[in-house]
């Protein structure tokens, strides 16, 4: 499997794991410590792993592990996780809008919106890595 | 044949020199063995440069390799 496509799924993973462990620990927190839901963001720290790839996927010596191809992959995908983020990131602006009108909003909007932003980049990048090299290589 | 109309003559190449194999081609011209499956299938256009590349490595000119029909 190439590099890149590799480092796409693991991405994926990384993200589905940390969601599904904020997940449950916001339920637990919910149940358990109320009043500390904050806690349920800890497992978000999970994220971290994502910048550790090349430790637990070193470059074999010689190897070359990226090419042109891959780096019109990498960029294609690049544009299209930018173009979804500022449609999400628009819609995300007009929601509340458009739901609450001349009201305001909670402080934490704006943090949960730079958070979830990154997230779908990151999602969004990954997904569209996988579809261009599952695309164009089915016999790699 | 790619999409663009290029189709080539890499597979035969590396036959006739050989059989050499997709990974050492990889080598020769700097680039991973997925590119050159992906070139050879015409689902991947490569730039010039490894275009030229390619075709030093058979020595052969670019247009010996690849064809625009």
């Amino acid at each position: 499997m190439n590099r890149v496509l590799k480092y796409a799924w693991y991405q994926l993973i990384v993200i589905l794991i940390a969601t599904l462990v904020m997940a449950a620990t916001l339920g637990l927190a919910v149940v358990y410590w109320r009043g500390k839901e904050f806690s349920a963001l800890i497992p978000l720290g999970l994220f971290a792993l994502v910048h550790f790839y090349s430790l637990f996927f070193p470059l074999k010596a010689g190897e070359i592990a990226f090419d042109e191809r891959d780096k019109e992959i990498k960029d294609r995908a690049t544009r299209i996780a930018f173009t979804v983020l500022w449609y999400v990131f628009v819609l995300a602006c007009l929601i509340p809008l458009l739901v609450i009108g001349n009201g305001s909003i909670h402080v934490m909007y704006l943090g949960w919106l730079i958070f979830f932003a990154a997230l779908i980049l990151k999602i969004t990048w990954s997904i569209a890595v996988i579809f261009q090299y599952g695309r164009g290589g089915c016999n790699e | 044949m790619s999409k663009d109309g290029l189709t080539n003559q890499i597979r035969r190449l590396r036959f006739d020199n050989g059989e050499m194999t997709q990974q050492a081609l990889a080598e020769k011209v700097g680039v991973t063995r997925q590119t050159i499956i992906a070139i050879e299938q015409g689902n991947y256009t490569p730039s010039l440069t490894l275009a030229m590349k390619i075709a030093r490595t058979f020595n052969k000119t670019v247009e010996e390799v690849f064809k625009l029909d």
